[in-house]
C-alpha cells in the first residue's frame, strides 16, 4: 500500500491575497484507509508567545473516498489580516484534512492589504 | 513589555489562608454535628408508634423573675396511654421543650391539651416510659444549611488553596492545526459562596429579629386598646462574655369578653440588648399593680402586647442590614462576573469585539463610566461599612484581651479583614484628591474608526482646568497574549504603536479643543481571540503639579476598511 | 523579530521531545507494566510533565495501543467526568490525563479506583495521589542548554547562558525559555538579529 498523500494546489501557486479576494485551486488525496470525511479548511491561527488560537472560517467537504480529486473556490473574509508583532503572529492557511486518521496537508497564505502581512515592531 | 502572572501563592500565604478558612470549617463542623445529633434523635422519635392518650393534668406554671437559665412560663402536662399489653404515663410535651418567655405560648398549649382530652401521643417501643405529645418542627432541619455553608466555604477554600492549579495545553506541531480549538474560562463561584455567608447571616438576623417584629408592631397599632393590670415587671439581666444585656420582663392581665387573660409580651422584639436606662425607666413607671393600656389582637385574645417597640431598637436592625448589603452586593457582583465570563466564552473568537457601540451614526462620546465623586462616595461607603463591621469584632477582641481572655484565634481571623479595611481607608484621601481633578470628556466625530481613516477628536474638561500643567493624548496599539500551559496563566502586553494626538503645555487652552486623529493604513486593526489580542486605546494624561494626575484610557475599535 | 520567526515561540517549545534522563524508554515501559499499567508522572512547574505525557501517548500509539489523552484545565474540572473518558474505549486502551490534580477528589477516586474499563492509566500531577510513580521529572542546566541548542542552533548573538537562566528561574525550563523569547523579540530593549 502506498503512503498517504494529500495535496493542495492553489491556482497560479499564489500565496498572497487581498482581503475578500477569492482563493481557488484543486486538491487530491490518496489514503491508506477509507476516510469518514475529507475536508479543505480555510482558517487562521496564531503563533508566538501566547497559547495558540485557531479559527476555521470556511470548510469545503469532498467525497469521502480513499482516493480523490476536487476543486475549491473560497472567498476570503475582510479580517483578520495576516499580522506579526513581537508577541504574536496571525497566519492564514488552507488545510486538507482526512478524518478520522487526521492526516493533513497545509498551505500557508498571506492575507492583507497589498497581499502583505501587517508587521508592527515598536517594543516597550 | 508588561507581564502579569496568575500563578499560585507561596506556602506562607497558603498557610495563612488555611488558618483563616479553618475557623469557618471548625465552627461550621461543630454546629453541624450538634444539629445532626438532634435531627437523628428527632427522626427516631417520629418512628415511634402513635397511641391514644388521656390528659391527666394540664397547667401553666408561672415563675416570673426566674433565674437566667430557666424559662418563666412552662406548660406542665401529664398524660396516660394504654394498650392491651401495657400502659404508662409521661409528662413530656415535646423533646427540647423547657418552657417559654411568653406566657401566651404556654396558655395556648394548655388550651390545646385540656384535662381529660383524648389526644394522640408517640410512645417509645424500646422504653415505654418515654413518650411525647408532639414532634419538633421538621422545618428546623433547614437551619442545618447555615453551618453547612460555613463548612462549604471553609473546606472548599482550603481545597482550592492547596490543590495544584494547572493548565496544560496539548498542542504539538506536525498534525492538523485546524482540528484544534481553544477555549478558556474561569469561575467566580467561590467568591459568590463567600459573600453568600454574609448575606444569609444578615438575613437570618434581620428578618426574624427586626423585619418581622417591625411588621407585627405596625399591625398591632390597629388592635383593640384594653385596660390591663401589671402583675410583675423587672429588668432582666443576661450576663455575657462581652458584658451584660437587658430585657424587660413583664406579666399583665386583662379582660376580653368577660374572660380573664394573661400575657407576658413586652414588645415584639425578642432578645436583649445592652441599653439599660429606657428599660429601667419603663419598669419603674410600671410597677406591680399599675393599671395601663395594652394592645390585644381581636382575633386571638391571648395575643397581646404592652408596648409597640421603639425606634432605637429598630435602628439596631440596620446592623444586620449592613451584612445583607455587603453580602448581596458581593453575590450579585460575583454572579455578574460569572455571567460575563460565560458570555465571553460563548462568543465567537473571530467576531469583532463589541466593547464600544460602533454601530449607528453621529459622534462617539467617550467618558469615564464612574465620576470621581461617585468613586469617592462608593469608596467611602465601602470603607465605612467594612470598617464598621470589622470594628465591632476588633472591639470585642480588644476588650476581651484587656479582660485577660484568650483572643488569639479571633485576632488571627480578623487580620485580613482589618488589612482590607485599612487599604479602603488609605484609598479615600487619594479618591478625594482625584475628585477635584478636572474631568475629561472626549468626542470622536465618527463612530467607526478604520485603518487609513481620520477623525476629529474633541476634548472638554469640566472642573478646575487651570491646574492642568500639560495635556497629552496618545493613541496606542497594544498586542496582548495569554499563555496557558502548566500551572500558571501568564499575560504579556507590548505596545507596538504610540501616536501623539495632543501634547499641549499650560496656557494654551487646555480646557477644550480639537485635534486631528489619523489611523495609519499600514497597521493592524483591533483583533480579539481567546489568548491573543490587538487593542487600541486613547490614553489621556493631564499633569497636575503635586497632585494625582488625570489619567484615563478609552478603548476604541479600529476596523479594517470597508473596501 | 517577528513573533512567527522567534525560535522560542510556543509552538516550537511544544514540539520539543522529552529527554528521558538516566534511563531508557524500554525501562519506563517495563515499570509501567510492572505497576499494573498505572502510573503518575510527577514534577514541579516547567519540568516537562506535559511533554513526557505527549511523548508517552505517541509511543503507546506506535505500539498499536489505543490512547485517549485528556487535559483538565483550571476552572474546567467540573466538566470532566472520568466515566465518560472511558466510554467508547476498547479494553486495551490507555487513558492519559494531564492536570489530574485539578480533578475533584470524588472524580479522582472514580478515575483511580473506580474500575475504569481501560487497560492503562497515566496521569501528570504535581503531587503523588494514590498512584505509583512512573517517572519523576527533574531539570538541570545541561538539559536547558540542550533544549536551547535544539531550538536555536548556532545562534550568533550573546543571549543569556543556560546556567544563568536555570538559576534565575529555579529550574523552571518553561520560564527560562520564555525569557529567551523576550530576548529575541527585542523586548526589554534587547535585540538579536540572526
Amino acid at each position: 500500500m502506498s503512503t498517504p498523500q494529500l495535496q493542495i494546489v492553489v491556482d497560479e501557486e499564489r500565496r498572497e491575497f487581498e482581503p475578500r479576494e477569492e482563493v481557488s485551486g484543486g486538491v487530491s488525496w490518496v489514503l491508506q484507509s477509507p476516510p469518514d470525511t475529507v475536508e479543505l479548511r480555510l482558517f487562521w491561527y496564531t503563533e508566538g508567545k501566547g497559547t495558540r488560537d485557531v479559527r476555521v472560517v470556511e470548510t469545503v467537504a469532498f467525497e469521502a473516498s480513499p482516493e480523490g480529486l476536487g476543486d475549491f473556490r473560497i472567498r476570503l473574509p475582510a479580517s483578520p489580516y495576516s499580522f506579526s508583532g513581537r508577541l504574536f503572529s496571525i497566519r492564514w492557511a488552507l488545510e486538507l484534512v482526512a478524518e478520522p486518521s487526521g492526516e493533513s496537508q497545509r498551505v500557508d497564505l498571506v492575507m492583507g492589504p497589498g497581499g502583505r502581512e501587517v508587521e508592527v515592531h515598536e517594543g516597550s | 513589555m508588561n507581564q502579569k502572572s496568575g500563578g499560585g501563592r507561596g506556602i506562607f500565604g497558603k498557610l495563612f489562608f488555611t488558618l483563616f478558612l479553618a475557623a469557618f470549617l471548625g465552627m461550621g463542623s461543630w454546629f453541624t454535628y450538634l444539629m445532626v445529633e438532634g435531627f437523628v434523635y428527632q427522626i427516631g422519635t417520629s418512628l415511634w408508634p402513635v397511641l391514644d392518650c388521656t390528659i391527666l393534668s394540664s397547667t401553666v406554671e408561672e415563675n416570673p423573675g426566674a433565674p437566667e437559665h430557666e424559662e418563666p412560663y412552662t406548660f406542665r402536662v401529664r398524660y396516660r396511654w394504654a394498650t392491651d399489653f401495657s400502659e404508662g404515663t409521661s409528662d413530656v410535651y415535646r423533646h427540647g421543650y423547657y418552657g417559654s418567655s411568653d406566657i401566651g405560648e404556654a396558655l395556648r398549649l394548655a388550651q390545646r391539651y385540656p384535662e381529660g382530652a383524648q389526644v394522640p401521643c408517640r410512645v417509645n417501643p424500646g422504653a415505654p416510659d418515654s413518650a411525647v405529645l408532639e414532634l419538633a418542627s421538621s422545618w428546623n432541619v433547614l437551619w442545618i444549611f447555615v453551618p453547612l455553608l460555613f463548612v462549604a466555604v471553609g473546606a472548599g477554600g482550603i481545597y482550592l488553596t492547596w490543590r495544584g492549579p494547572s493548565s496544560l495545553a496539548t498542542s504539538r506541531l506536525g498534525t492538523s492545526i485546524s482540528s484544534r480549538v481553544s477555549s478558556s474560562f474561569g469561575g467566580a463561584g467561590c467568591l459568590a459562596a463567600f459573600f453568600s455567608v454574609f448575606l444569609i447571616f444578615g438575613l437570618l438576623i434581620f428578618v426574624p429579629f427586626f423585619a418581622v417584629p417591625l411588621a407585627q408592631s405596625w399591625s398591632a397599632s390597629g388592635w383593640a386598646q384594653v385596660p390591663c393590670l401589671i402583675e410583675y415587671s423587672a429588668v432582666r439581666t443576661h450576663p455575657g462574655d462581652d458584658g451584660a444585656t437587658y430585657s424587660v420582663e413583664v406579666l399583665y392581665s386583662y379582660e376580653v369578653g368577660g374572660r380573664q387573660f394573661k400575657s407576658s409580651r413586652y414588645d415584639f422584639f425578642t432578645g436583649s440588648d445592652s441599653e439599660y436606662s429606657s428599660k429601667s425607666e419603663w419598669v419603674q413607671s410600671h410597677p406591680e399593680g399599675t393599671r395601663t393600656t395594652c394592645y390585644v389582637n381581636p382575633e386571638d385574645p391571648l395575643d397581646a402586647v404592652v408596648r409597640l417597640g421603639s425606634l432605637g431598637l429598630a435602628l439596631w436592625g440596620l446592623l444586620p442590614l449592613i451584612f445583607v448589603a455587603v453580602g448581596g452586593i458581593g453575590v450579585a457582583g460575583s454572579l455578574l462576573s460569572l455571567r460575563r465570563k460565560g458570555k465571553a466564552r460563548a462568543r465567537d473568537v473571530s467576531r469583532p469585539s463589541d466593547r464600544l457601540p460602533v454601530h449607528g451614526t453621529g459622534p462617539l462620546v467617550l467618558e469615564a463610566a464612574a465620576s470621581p465623586l461617585s468613586k469617592l462616595v462608593t469608596g467611602t461607603i465601602f470603607a465605612l461599612i467594612w470598617n464598621g463591621i470589622t470594628g465591632i469584632f476588633v472591639w470585642v477582641a480588644v476588650t476581651g484581651w484587656a479582660d485577660g481572655e484568650e483572643m488569639g484565634c479571633l485576632a488571627l481571623f480578623l487580620i485580613p479583614f482589618v488589612l482590607i479595611g485599612l487599604a479602603a481607608l488609605v484609598n479615600i484621601p487619594y479618591l478625594a484628591l482625584a475628585m477635584v481633578n478636572p474631568r475629561p470628556r472626549l468626542t470622536l466625530d465618527k463612530r467607526r474608526l478604520t485603518l487609513g481613516s481620520s477623525a476629529t477628536l474633541s476634548w472638554r474638561f469640566r472642573g478646575a482646568t487651570r491646574r492642568l500643567r500639560r495635556l497629552r493624548i496618545t493613541l496606542e496599539g497594544i498586542e496582548k497574549v495569554t499563555y496557558r500551559r502548566g500551572t500558571n496563566t501568564r499575560t504579556d502586553t507590548n505596545t507596538f504603536a504610540t501616536m501623539p494626538v495632543v501634547d499641549l503645555p499650560a496656557g494654551t487652552g487646555l480646557e477644550s479643543g480639537q485635534a486631528h486623529l489619523e489611523i495609519p493604513p499600514d497597521t493592524m486593526h483591533s483583533f480579539k481571540a481567546s489568548h491573543n489580542e490587538v487593542v487600541w486605546k486613547l490614553r489621556l494624561q493631564g499633569e497636575i503639579r503635586v497632585w494625582p494626575d488625570v489619567l484615563t484610557e478609552f478603548e476604541v475599535e479600529v476596523e479594517p476598511p470597508a473596501r | 523579530m517577528r513573533a512567527r520567526d522567534n525560535p522560542y515561540r510556543v509552538e516550537r517549545l511544544h514540539a520539543l521531545r522529552f529527554r528521558l534522563q538516566g534511563g531508557c524508554w524500554d525501562r519506563l515501559w517495563e515499570r509501567f507494566v510492572r505497576q499494573g499499567r498505572r502510573g503518575c508522572v510527577l514534577g514541579p512547574h516547567g519540568s516537562g510533565k506535559t511533554t513526557l505525557l505527549l511523548e508517552l501517548a505517541e509511543r503507546l500509539r506506535d505500539t498499536g495501543l489505543s490512547v485517549r489523552m485528556e487535559t483538565v484545565r483550571t476552572g474546567e474540572s467540573r466538566r470532566h467526568d472520568p466515566r465518560l473518558w472511558c466510554e467508547g474505549l476498547g479494553e486495551g486502551a490507555v487513558l492519559v490525563v494531564d492536570g489530574a490534580d485539578l480533578l475533584s477528589p470524588l472524580r479522582w477516586r472514580r478515575l483511580v479506583q473506580g474500575k475504569p474499563r481501560v487497560a492503562g492509566l497515566i496521569v501528570a500531577s504535581h503531587t503523588r495521589r494514590l498512584l505509583p510513580v512512573l517517572h519523576s521529572c527533574r531539570t538541570t542546566a545541561d538539559l536547558l542548554d540542550d533544549l536551547i541548542r535544539e531550538l536555536h542552533p548556532g545562534n550568533g548573538c550573546r543571549q543569556p547562558s543556560a546556567g544563568d537562566l536555570f538559576t534565575r528561574h529555579r529550574g523552571d525550563l518553561r520560564e527560562a525559555l520564555r525569557e529567551l523569547y523576550d530576548f529575541h523579540a527585542g523586548i526589554r530593549g534587547q535585540s538579536c538579529r540572526v
